[in-house]
């Protein structure tokens, strides 16, 4: 998982409450420059993102990532506080994403994630049948 | 003219010629009548000022020569002066030879012998000069009667417009205000978000750590918990405000948006012993507005006066047209369909009802209300270009009138 967002002090709580809750291997980057930079290093199976941070905006990370074709179908969480409902799962009408409303439990963000994942491995497998 | 005046007595003949030379000098036609009104002298002044000589005054119906109007009231002042053996003045109008009518002061002095009236003496003195000027005066005295009148008017309207002007001025510092206020929550709101997350996932690591500690460690963090949660209520309520969501318009009638809101809140009526009766007009016309939004204003305005009456009570909701007014257009009131939702509570003091739209003011004790309720309602009001008014009832309790102009007047 790479998690992306300005905000020190969630990434890091967010990091072990993933990685001692559900397993995950996270890693953080606190700016949207840098998380595009780790994206490609990375390869993450998922990208929960921030919309609002001051060098770039999620959003244009998503289109970055989607005009990357080794990134393009990685599935994207925006975790934000632009959304009006805490917690829950929203369509933010950008295919291959969803959103959770800060503030969101450790809880939340791992159903968002097993439910993208879910999505992902069918898609990745729809991939591979087109290639072959 | 110097005239020398002897001391001695001057001989008949040349004192004749004095008074002769008087009379013929005068501006003033002089007429001497007998009691029965016939003139027997007339001064020779007649032909510059009647265009008449004597002569012809004299031998003519001398009476003819005054305005038909005139005529009986110089006869009656005549013989009046006559019987009083006074002085009398009266103002005639002649006719000059020439057709123009010339007025006259008229002055007449009795000649008598002992108390028997013997002849008068008549002096007219031609005044049209001045009565014309005293005319054009007055002419020019209605005329500035009449500007003043318009200039009263002119400032009146002129005093109108400004309070106009400045009602509207306070209106907009109020809608700035309210904007500067809405784009401030949405910063704030952000800013605040974040913090709380991390509080919120910071209690989420304590708690797996801390799991088997003692209750107490517990029941705190689940109340820090719910403290999240609070504060995150208010925040959303600021968001609420500050992002002005669009509207779904439609044609919707009103009544049905009040029953939608009073089945969603039948409950909490129940609860707290508040009876509700409707007096919803039948023939209303159809109104634009966002079913929903407009849901859950009505909701807000009924929770809220079930809240004004905690030993439980009355609402009252009405719907009703207004056909309006249109006076002036200045203060044209247009047709429109108005719902009013009384409550039968304590109504609200004077201070505190000028400040209830204003965001975060809340009269309920601290954590239990947003101080965001009637915030957002207004904004949703103003959306929807409507209007909301909040006034105390007469016999207590509170009014709250809600205005939306119906479809005709937007046309």
């Amino acid at each position: 998982v790479l998690l992306v967002d300005d905000e020190v002090g969630m990434t890091r709580l967010l990091k072990l409450n993933l990685e001692e809750g559900g397993g995950y291997d996270v890693r953080i980057e606190n700016s949207g420059r840098a998380g595009l930079e780790a994206a490609r290093e990375f390869r993450p199976d998922v990208i929960l993102l921030d919309v609002i941070m001051p060098d770039m905006r999620g959003t244009e990370v998503l289109e970055r990532l989607r005009a990357d074709p080794d990134l393009a179908h990685t599935p994207v969480i925006f975790l934000t506080a632009v959304l009006p409902a805490p917690g829950t799962n929203a369509d933010v009408g950008m295919p291959g994403c969803i959103g959770i409303a800060k503030p969101a439990r450790a809880a939340d963000v791992m159903a968002a994630i097993r439910s993208v994942l879910g999505d992902a491995s069918t898609r990745g497998e729809a991939r591979r049948d087109e290639r072959t | 003219v110097e005239v020398a005046v002897p001391d001695e007595k001057p001989p008949l003949l040349a004192r004749d010629e004095l008074y002769r030379s008087i009379i013929d000098n005068t501006r003033d036609v002089i007429v001497v009548v007998t009691p029965d009104g016939k003139p027997v002298y007339v001064s020779p002044s007649s032909q510059a000022l009647l265009g008449y000589a004597p002569e012809e005054i004299l031998d003519g119906k001398a009476l003819d020569l005054v305005h038909d109007d005139d005529r009986a009231r110089a006869v009656a002042a005549f013989r009046a002066s006559r019987r009083a053996r006074d002085t009398r003045s009266i103002e005639l109008r002649c006719r000059h030879r020439d057709g123009e009518w010339r007025i006259f002061d008229c002055v007449g002095n009795w000649i008598l012998d002992g108390t028997i009236p013997q002849r008068a003496v008549l002096v007219f003195r031609d005044i049209s000069k001045r009565k014309r000027a005293e005319h054009k005066l007055q002419q020019a005295n209605t005329q500035l009667e009449n500007r003043e009148r318009d200039l009263v008017a002119a400032l009146a309207s002129l005093r109108l417009s400004h309070e106009q002007l400045q009602a509207a001025h306070l209106r907009l510092i109020d809608a700035a205000r309210m904007e500067s206020v809405g784009r401030l929550a949405a910063g704030v709101a952000h800013e605040v978000k974040n913090p709380l997350t991390v509080i919120l996932m910071g209690l989420e690591y304590l708690g797996k750590r801390l799991r088997d500690t003692d209750a107490d460690v517990h029941e705190v963090m689940t109340d820090m918990e719910e403290a999240v949660a609070r504060a995150n209520t208010v925040v959303r309520g600021l968001l609420d405000f500050s992002t002005p969501n669009s509207l779904e318009l439609e044609s919707v009638a009103l009544n049905e948006v009040i029953e939608k809101a009073i089945a969603l809140t039948k409950h909490e009526f129940a609860r707290a012993k508040v009876v509700v009766e409707c007096d919803l007009a039948a023939d209303l016309p159809p109104v634009r507005l966002d079913r929903g939004k407009m849901e859950q204003v009505f909701v807000n305005v009924f929770l809220n006066a079930a809240q004004a009456m905690p030993e439980g009570g009355t609402i009252r909701v009405r719907t009703r047209r207004d056909a309006g007014t249109a006076t002036a257009p200045a203060v044209a009131n247009p047709p429109a369909v108005v719902a009013e939702v009384v409550d039968s509570g304590d109504g609200i003091p004077a201070a505190t009802l000028e400040r209830v739209f204003d965001p975060f003011f809340t009269t309920k004790p601290a954590g239990e209300g947003t101080g965001l309720g009637l915030t957002v309602i207004r904004r949703i009001i103003e959306l929807h270009g409507a209007a909301i008014r909040l006034a105390n009832e007469p016999g207590g309790g509170l009014c709250v009138t809600l205005r939306f102009e119906t479809a005709e007047a937007a046309s």
